[in-house]
């Protein structure tokens, strides 16, 4: 007999999934929560309880996935790796990351950023802001928390494009290898420069931190981990940023309220990354048969772990897809959990929330949509183009 | 083993057996206890499972510096029995804990 309705997950095109995921997202947690999706070649774990659950649970559900491409790019880094190994590693980076250091070293540092890039546009009158504003905010920002002094920022963007590149490239294109590859050497090249520089003048970098920690990493540890940071560590900044404008521009009364008062950045900033979280999912893979939310999952099974769509579950956030930086306060799980939350928490939220934002919201005066908003992606989503005009 | 007492911000009590080298957040996971998050899996990076203790302190000693530091971070106001609950575990010579939880965590 023919059957006449596919199952959910073999439906599931990934072109959608790039264009808009929500709908599918939706679907998969009304009809199918944890679900094979043989175009992504993984199961696809949509609710927010079966994600917190998984997280808690690091044992069964591994972060060292076999086959793993990142691990071809970039060698193999803290993100990929579990238990103490992982932990040292983390830990070795974390001196740079802390809120405190954030606070009183960082965020003079960011407010210089975000300031040079707001003079070279203010008198323009109009840009987009993703080319303008928040790609080369994201790359300065990066270059300056991991070290990288002798790096151009936008060498730096072009590397982290080029890598991520890469960690996606299951069609094995030789182009892609190319380019991901020259990214690495590039990444390779400026640690050969800094690191006997950062060895003898240590500051408060990330490699710095990496070299001078109470368990040092080695080169060869530090190079795949600044390899992930730098593919990792500017698109996230760089979208959460373009999707809070978007938010608030298209919700006057929202961008009116947040103007009148400044401590509602914060808010801001946990709602838009809970709206869109930049990044959509993350790969895991189970140790051993586990059911999850139900579903019967065996041993080594290959999970996408679906942050954008716990983070749009009603039975959590109500009106979840509106953006509402009066919503109820209820933990998101944009930066993950567990073992591997998020590295970057702190700087993103001081950076975005308390820098960007406020500053650019507060120079471009009367800043409006210039044009419809751009958005593309699932993995990693965000607006692709973010057109504005103010009063000069 | 330890007895941990969380007295909750909607007046409930909750109480909870915790084995040696179990943390005031992992025991408070593991057994359903809410207003304690722990979003970072206890290495304090999170300042989501703050708790006011109010019994044990002593022999827990007082938070260490980088949990000291994360505490600034904390959603509730920061009292002087404050501590990261992921920071605080139950061990042998410790027969009670008894913390308050924060109205939020985030």
């Amino acid at each position: 007999m023919t059957q006449l309705t596919q199952p959910v997950g073999e439906a599931v095109q990934l072109a959608d999934l790039f264009a808009d995921p929500y709908p599918t997202y939706a679907k998969l947690r009304a009809e199918a929560p944890v679900c094979f999706v043989p175009g992504a070649n993984r199961y696809l774990v949509t609710r927010y309880e079966d994600i917190v659950a998984l997280e808690r649970d690091p044992a069964t559900f591994k972060a060292d996935e076999e086959g793993s491409l990142m691990k071809r790019v970039m060698g193999h880094t803290m993100l990929r790796k579990d238990g103490a190994t992982h932990k040292r590693e983390r830990v070795a980076c974390e001196g740079a990351l802390r809120p405190m250091v954030i606070k009183t070293h960082w965020m003079p540092e960011f407010r210089r950023i975000v300031d040079e890039l707001i003079d070279d546009m203010q008198d323009r009158g109009e840009a987009d802001l993703f080319d303008s504003f928040a790609a080369p905010c994201a790359s300065k920002a990066l270059a300056a928390l991991l070290g990288l002094t002798n790096v151009d920022p936008m060498d730096l963007a072009t590397w982290s494009q080029a890598m991520m590149d890469g960690t996606g490239n299951y069609g094995n294109d030789p182009g892609i290898w190319a380019r991901s590859d020259a990214a690495a050497a590039g990444v390779d090249a400026a640690l050969d420069e800094m690191i006997p520089y950062l060895q003898k003048n240590p500051d408060h970098s990330i490699i710095s931190s990496m070299l001078h920690a109470a368990d040092p990493l080695t080169r060869e540890e530090i190079a795949p981990n600044v390899k992930v940071i730098i593919g990792g560590g500017l698109n996230e900044p760089r979208d959460a940023i373009l999707a809070a404008v978007v938010g608030l521009l298209e919700n006057p009364d929202q961008r009116d309220q947040v103007l009148a008062d400044p401590s509602l950045w914060r808010a801001t900033f946990e709602e838009t990354v809970r709206w869109v979280s930049p990044i959509g999912m993350y790969p895991r893979q189970t140790t051993r048969a586990v059911d999850l939310g139900g579903t019967p999952l065996p041993a080594g099974a290959k999970l996408g772990v679906v942050l954008a769509s716990g983070n749009r579950d009603e039975s959590v956030f109500r009106d979840a897809h509106r953006f509402d930086i009066n919503r109820e306060k209820q933990p998101h799980i944009a930066f993950g959990g567990g073992p591997h939350f998020c590295l970057g928490t702190w700087a993103a939220r001081a950076m975005v929330g308390e820098a960007a934002l406020p500053q650019l919201f507060a120079r471009l005066r009367g800043m409006e949509l210039a044009g419809p908003p751009k958005w593309a992606g699932w993995v990693f989503r965000g607006p692709v183009s973010v057109p504005v005009r103010w009063q000069n | 083993m330890t007895v941990i007492t969380y007295h909750l911000a909607s007046g409930e009590t909750r109480e909870v057996v915790a084995e040696d080298g179990c943390s005031v957040m992992t025991a408070a996971i593991q057994s359903g206890v809410p207003g304690i998050i722990g979003e970072c899996g206890g290495s304090a990076s999170c300042a989501t499972c703050h708790v006011y203790v109010d019994e044990g302190a002593g022999d827990l000693g007082p938070p260490e510096g980088i949990e000291a530091d994360m505490l600034e971070f904390a959603a509730a106001p920061v009292e002087p029995g404050s501590r990261l609950g992921c920071q605080c575990f139950a061990r042998a010579g410790i027969a009670r804990i008894t913390v308050r939880v924060p109205d939020r965590q985030v």
